[in-house]
């Protein structure tokens, strides 16, 4: 299967903190990773370079083929991203929000109302539509963003938490979506607390900690790595994280590689 | 009272504590002061004078005027929160077993004290000025200050039996018995506006009036009437006993946060909060008017987004408010348009606007950007829609000024006036989104950045503004064209800077970053 992300040995810190030490991280196209971690393994600031939102101190970004650093901007048009606490225009629709989306995307302006319609049925927003998105629950907020992450087909979904504050069902039908992107032969890549989701439906798990790659593979790999027969991943991961501890502080060899530091 | 204590101390570490923290903020927050004490002195002077020339009952009235004011103030505080409790004194205090009365008491210190922190000194220096005024020792001043607090204090008294009545009684009137006494209250601050107007209130015994007449009697070096010690004291007996009768009903489920940031902050959370409140609100009205994204553009369709946001967010009321409250006066005090010109009033009018709904843009819009960066990289399409939607309020308030000013003169202004707030809405626009694309503006009335935008916007504004101000009068001079080719003077130096404008904010919006 062709590579969707391809990390090396990816840097980054902030103020003197080291949020990422040499993570590396791959996804297929036809799959869905998920990636989990104890609060501040740097899940958020991975997928944050991946999208173009934050430059890396050093390594190797490459999605869909193409090397991000190199390109920061061609790539984008074929990934979709859902943050993990997204900023909405509360003053626009739901309508007008997707159709704003959709323009920035370069969708077709023919092709604007029919896909935000299809999205909002989908995703059972359409009762909601046409008001603006301050008076919608956070459950609704985040389908909506769901639906911004996907309007343009995108062939690379990177989401961060998107499960949090939605309902049983919404969970559900998200998790359907996702499923539905990777039979297509898209990737999706999703940060994730929540591990018996991660276990059953994600064909591979990344576990990171202190910024660097545990382990990476499916339940039964992970299992081999924790020298657990019948662990649950909630038992791996703890096992995996625990063991992993603090690294020694180490600094990649060229600093600076990518110009101006954020 | 250890408790008391506690909260108290809590509260002003909440309340003064940013205002010292870094390195600009005890500065500014003490320049801030000291800007208001000349004001203080020179206020308390002109009234220390007129009391000293004019008759005792009216002397009465007048320093009765400003603690009216205040006894509005506290009417208008106890419609809204009342109280100023932080969200986390909800989680964290009022869950624990804090009696109301402590609650209450702990919270009128910290009221007290605050005021006298940062209005103490203001308060002071006006005392001063009123015993010079009236040519009495300056040692005056300490009864008088003594008298002020006093009142204070049996505001913020009566402010709180208020809230108490309001939780407990949530099905009685009492929020239009609070109107009715905000309206009335005001009545005996006209004396400050007029002093001439004689409504006989010196003969009806109003809190303000009795603690007037002890201070008018104070200032003039005359004995105090026993009528007028009785009444304050009176009044002073009443809101105790009616504080100690109330303030211990349980009320912690019925009041609301009010303190959501430090003395000059701003919470961006909670304005939040209040705009997605506005926005919910004013929903069925303001979204007739819809964002068509499937029309125009990328430049129109931004253009069109900035435009729906102000008229949403509740932007568009403040703009409303700033313009009347801006105009009218200029539109009716003819001398004040003598002095500067109705072309400065708009002018200034119009570049305070743009400054501050660029520092809404940074508060709450700004991170609504990673839509577009996530995207495609470059916010130049969303920046030069900034720029356009900013320079067309700018040009709808100018329109809208003259406009009123025009109808309150019966007269048109002259064009090489309407030049200046023209070519500043233009200029104002340019420099407050060219600012936007490089500075991040902290949520704070401390941030240098937020005094930097003001500055930036309103001497872009001016300057480009005089200067299509003086190439009108050139034109006027040398060539003695018409009033249409002057006209078309101000139209080409605008769209010219439009034209720069553009073209900067497409290269400085293509560089940013969140």
């Amino acid at each position: 299967m062709d590579l969707a992300i391809d990390v090396q040995q990816l840097w980054k810190s902030y103020d003197g903190t080291q949020a990422l030490q040499g993570l590396s991280l791959d996804a297929r196209l036809g799959e869905i990773v998920g990636l989990i971690g104890p609060n501040g393994a740097g899940k958020t600031t991975a997928l944050k370079i991946l999208v173009g939102l934050l430059r890396p101190d050093y390594g190797v970004v490459r999605v869909l083929g193409r090397d991000v650093l190199a390109d920061p901007v061609g790539y984008k048009a074929r990934i979709g991203y859902m943050p993990e606490a997204p900023a909405l225009p509360e003053y626009l629709t739901a309508t007008e929000f997707l159709g704003y989306v959709a323009r920035v995307r370069n969708l077709p302006k023919a092709d604007i109302e029919p896909r935000t319609w299809e999205l909002l049925r989908v995703l059972g927003l359409a009762p909601k539509a046409d008001e603006p998105i301050a008076s919608l629950s956070k459950g609704m907020k985040a389908k909506l963003a769901y639906a911004a992450a996907t309007i343009h087909r995108p062939d690379l979904l990177i989401l961060d938490e998107p499960l949090i504050g939605i309902d049983p069902a919404g969970q559900h039908l998200l998790k359907d979506q996702l499923a539905g992107v990777a039979r297509a032969g898209g990737a999706v890549l999703v940060s994730t607390h929540q591990l018996d989701t991660a276990e059953r439906l994600w064909d591979r798990v990344a576990i990171i900690h202190h910024g660097r790659t545990v382990t990476t593979g499916d339940l039964a790999s992970l299992r081999g790595a924790a020298q657990s027969e019948r662990g649950t991943l909630e038992e791996i991961f703890l096992r995996l994280t625990e063991e992993a501890g603090m690294p020694e502080p180490e600094r990649p060899k060229r600093r600076g590689l990518f110009g101006r530091r954020r | 009272m250890g408790r008391v204590a506690a909260l108290v101390a809590y509260k002003l570490q909440f309340f003064l504590g940013p205002a010292f923290r870094g390195r600009f903020g005890p500065l500014v927050f003490l320049g801030l002061l000291l800007v208001f004490l000349p004001q203080g002195f020179f206020l308390g002077f002109g009234l220390g004078m007129a009391v000293r020339d004019i008759d005792p009952a009216r002397a009465s009235v007048l320093l009765a005027a400003p603690l009216a004011g205040l006894m509005s103030f506290g009417f208008l505080w106890a419609l809204g929160t009342g109280v100023t409790a932080h969200a986390s004194e909800f989680d964290f205090f009022l869950t624990a077993d804090v009696r109301p009365r402590e609650y209450l008491v702990a919270d009128l210190l910290f009221q007290v004290a605050s005021v006298f922190v940062t209005g103490g000194l203001a308060a002071s220096l006006a005392a001063v000025g009123l015993a010079v005024g009236a040519g009495r020792p300056i040692l005056t001043a300490l009864p008088l200050l003594a008298i002020l607090l006093g009142y204070l204090v049996l505001v913020f008294l009566l402010v709180q039996i208020f809230i108490v009545l309001r939780v407990r009684y949530p099905k009685k009137p009492i929020r239009l018995l609070l109107v009715v006494l905000l309206v009335l209250s005001l009545v005996p601050s006209l004396a400050l506006f007029r002093p001439d107007l004689s409504l006989g209130l010196e003969a009806v015994p109003l809190p303000s009036t009795a603690f007037g007449a002890l201070g008018a009697a104070i200032v003039r070096g005359t004995p105090v009437a026993p009528a007028d010690l009785v009444v304050a004291g009176l009044y002073a007996l009443v809101f105790v006993g009616a504080w100690l009768a109330v303030s211990n009903t349980y009320i912690f489920h019925g009041i609301r946060p009010a303190l959501s940031a430090g003395l000059g902050q701003i919470s961006v959370s909670a304005k939040m909060d209040q705009q997605r409140r506005i926005i919910g609100g004013l929903g069925p009205l303001t979204t007739r008017v819809r964002l068509r994204a499937d029309r125009g553009g990328d430049t129109s369709l931004m253009t069109r987004l900035h435009l729906v946001r102000i008229l949403r967010d509740g932007s568009v009321l403040f703009i409303v408010l700033l313009a009347v409250v801006w105009t009218f006066p200029a539109a009716f005090r003819d001398e004040s348009l003598g002095q500067m010109g109705w072309g400065v009033v708009l002018t200034q009018m119009v570049a305070f606007t743009i400054a501050i709904l660029a520092m809404n843009w940074s508060y709450y819009e700004r991170e609504n950007l990673w839509i577009v960066q996530v995207a495609t990289g470059s916010a130049a399409s969303y920046f030069r829609g900034l720029l356009l939607g900013l320079a067309g309020i700018g040009l709808v308030m100018t329109a809208a000024g003259y406009a009123i000013l025009t109808f309150s003169s019966g007269v048109a202004p002259p064009l090489e006036d309407a030049a200046l707030p023209i070519a500043a809405s233009f200029a104002a626009a340019l420099g407050a989104t060219a600012f936007l694309t490089r500075v991040r503006i902290a949520p704070s009335a401390f941030s240098p950045a937020l005094l930097a935008i003001l500055l930036v916007v309103i001497v872009t504004g001016f300057m480009a503004g005089l200067a299509a101000q003086g190439l009108v009068l050139l034109v006027d001079a040398v060539l003695g064209v018409s009033a249409a080719a002057r006209a078309f003077v101000v139209a080409a130096f605008s769209l010219g800077l439009l034209a720069f404008g553009l073209v900067s904010v497409t290269r400085l919006g293509a560089a940013f970053r969140l």
